[in-house]
């Protein structure tokens, strides 16, 4: 395996929420060159995923990553992304993800192996993260009865080193379902994890909960954009 | 790279949100992509939004379709007439005569030579009307709330907004450089939060009825907690002047807590069928946004011919309180027939009933079957709503007859049952 190729991660569960946060705090995060996108002025999105995939270059692992959601790139002729991201901080269960994490995507991970459980019930699933017994996360993600569909999503994702910024396209196949009814939850914990959220000012209920089941997360090469870090 | 991923583009994916920052120091690079869209939005649905009307907004219109050659005579549910005001006869006279009086336009800023006496007495009787000292008039609705924001409120200070409140009112915080937070909508426990012991000047924003959801405002437990935290607050009555109250001067006369509010905004494109917007509230507050709000002192006056048609649509609806009547009447007709068909309308409880579809790929399909069956319905879908929430929005007015609804609804029933809503 290597950034050349296009990866494939097989999943049983991809859960993702939005959560409000203050712009400023999304500002200090981002590289320079990315936009946040604010559903309100003022407020940015913080989008907590949580991972289970069964099957990968580096075998079976859970992960939660803590994202910013920005402008996607918008190229005449080139198909769209649904959304865009940038994840600032991930965190694994296995040292062999961690390491394939950092050297093919350059994501930034905590230092350290997580215990994430999935706790799945019919209308929710709750994401557990801790780190040897501390608390990391609490997140909740809610069905609220909507109809799943198969869908194959397109999204970007950001990411950076020393040499500047670089986009990959992502691919999620899978069972679908989107809600904004406003029913899950997060709490984040003072971390590591979380280091540079202000935690105090983060909405705890999601605007929006997504949930895939049994699918595929396909990553397509790192390309490199450092003229864009210069904007 | 874009020809290895096989996923086609998902038009119901994206929104103008998508396309507001571009990937480019080009100031035109957006308009390539959102074009590609744009055009793709239109066949898919979006050209049912701004179709050429060649009528006035009544009970019927004719409307030209934006991409056939067609053109339709519709059953309309869907323009803010409440009160069926902008073609009362008596009002279309009077704008007549203030075309004749004062000519087409007032060809100045309300602070130079714009101010027309109709301005003056427009103002006069809203003032009245609202039981208030004063009351600053505005060419729109939009310019209201975005000059008496920019005009009011100062970098360092609160604003706290529902966070359903129209766009208007977001954009005049934004102006002001004030810090602006939103609460979750309705939720006076969240407006609690939000203070956040928070010192300094603070203003609360609501409105009376919000106009997606049709809810009325919890106006007894936000104006507590304001009050508890030392706030001035605002309410916009877009859509509740003229309707709600005793004598329609809206929802804080219908809880008995006009007192208790600092500013009080209303439009004259809802009820009223005209145009403008206007500020009610103290003397000083008249004279400090006159010299402050920028929306209207940088604006050509409202048309003297609208304030002439909007004056008598003013004193008509003070005159025939039963307009009002009528409108509930039509109201609690309406709901009563959407109920029998157990049709789902949100939480509303005012003249705007959602008809909630709650499916933002199907609600174009049904909004084209709604319109070939002869009922004009707007769809709306995110971002005006939640995604998953889209709806029809119905907009009850006093000057529909009991048969006009009742074709509507069996219009609508039908088109639900065989689009499977139902």
């Amino acid at each position: 395996m290597n950034a050349g190729e296009i990866l494939q991660y097989r999943y049983r569960d991809a859960v993702n929420g939005f959560f409000e946060f203050p712009t400023p705090n999304a500002r200090d995060i981002l590289p320079r060159g990315l936009q946040p996108v604010e559903p309100h002025h003022g407020s940015s999105i913080l989008a907590v995923t949580a991972f289970e995939f069964e099957d990968s270059a580096v075998g079976a692992y859970r992960e939660v990553v803590l994202s910013v959601v920005v402008a996607p790139r918008l190229l005449p002729g080139e198909p769209m992304p649904r959304s865009a991201m940038y994840p600032f901080m991930v965190g694994t269960t296995t040292a062999a993800a961690r390491r394939h994490g950092i050297e093919v995507w350059k994501l930034p991970h905590l230092p350290a192996d997580l215990e994430v459980e999935f706790d799945r019930h019919d209308s929710e699933v709750r994401v557990t993260a801790a780190e040897g017994g501390c608390p990391v996360l609490e997140l909740t993600v809610c069905d609220p009865g909507l109809a799943w569909q198969p869908v194959e999503h397109r999204y970007q994702t950001w990411s950076q080193d020393g040499a500047g910024l670089y986009l990959s396209n992502l691919m999620m196949r899978g069972a679908f379902m989107e809600s904004e009814e406003e029913r899950g939850s997060l709490r984040l914990h003072p971390h590591a994890f979380a280091a540079g959220i202000e935690l105090g000012e983060i909405t705890d209920t999601p605007f929006r909960e997504q949930w895939m089941r049994d699918g595929v997360e396909s990553i397509h090469p790192l390309q490199p954009l450092p003229a864009f870090a210069e904007r | 790279m874009a020809g290895q991923i096989e996923a086609e583009m998902e038009f119901f994916d994206y929104d103008y949100s998508s396309f507001y920052y571009s990937s480019s120091d080009d100031v035109f690079a957006i308009l390539e992509p959102y074009t590609q869209w744009y055009d793709q939005a239109q066949v898919r649905g979006y050209a049912l939004y701004a179709q050429p009307m060649s009528s006035r907004p009544a009970t019927r219109v004719d409307l030209r379709e934006k991409l056939g050659q067609g053109r339709l005579n519709l059953l309309n549910l869907s323009s803010y007439n409440y009160l069926g005001m902008s073609a009362r006869p008596e009002v279309i006279a009077a704008a007549k005569r203030g075309l004749d009086q004062y000519g087409l336009g007032a060809a100045g800023s309300p602070v130079l030579s714009g101010t027309m006496d109709v301005h003056l007495e427009l103002e006069r009787e809203l003032a009245s009307f609202k039981d208030k000292p004063a009351v600053l008039l505005f060419p729109s609705g939009y310019s209201t709330n975005v000059g008496l924001l920019q005009g009011l409120m100062r970098p360092g200070d609160l604003i706290l907004c529902d966070q359903n409140v129209h766009a208007s009112i977001v954009d005049g915080a934004i102006l002001s450089k004030a810090d602006v937070r939103f609460f979750k909508h309705n939720r006076p426990d969240d407006l609690e939060k939000k203070f956040n012991a928070r010192r300094g000047k603070k203003l609360v924003v609501i409105e009376g009825v919000y106009s997606m959801d049709g809810d009325v405002c919890r106006l007894p437990e936000i104006v507590e907690i304001a009050k508890a935290h030392d706030a001035r607050i605002m309410i916009d009555e877009a859509h509740s002047t003229f309707i709600y109250g005793e004598h329609g001067r809206g929802v804080a006369e219908h809880f008995g807590l006009e007192d208790e509010i600092d500013i009080h905004v209303g439009t004259l494109s809802k009820a009223m069928g005209g145009q403008g917007g206007f500020v009610a509230g103290s003397t000083s507050l008249y004279k400090y946004l006159e010299g402050f709000a920028r929306s209207r002192l940088f604006s050509c006056s409202l048309s003297p011919v609208v304030a002439s048609g909007v004056l008598e649509a003013v004193r008509i609806a003070r005159r025939e309180p039963e307009l009002r009547a009528k409108l509930w009447a039509n109201v609690r007709h309406m709901r009563a027939r959407l109920a029998e068909h157990q049709v789902d309308v949100g939480d509303s409880t005012s003249q705007i009933i959602p008809l909630m579809i709650r499916d933002d790929r199907r609600i174009f399909d049904i909004a084209h079957h709604m319109q070939r069956s002869g009922l004009y319905l707007q769809p709306i879908v995110y971002p005006a709503v939640a995604k998953h929430r889209s709806r029809f929005r119905i907009s009850v007015s006093a000057a529909h007859t009991t048969g006009q609804l009742d074709e509507a609804v069996d219009i609508l029933v039908r088109v639900l049952r065989t689009e499977g809503v139902l």
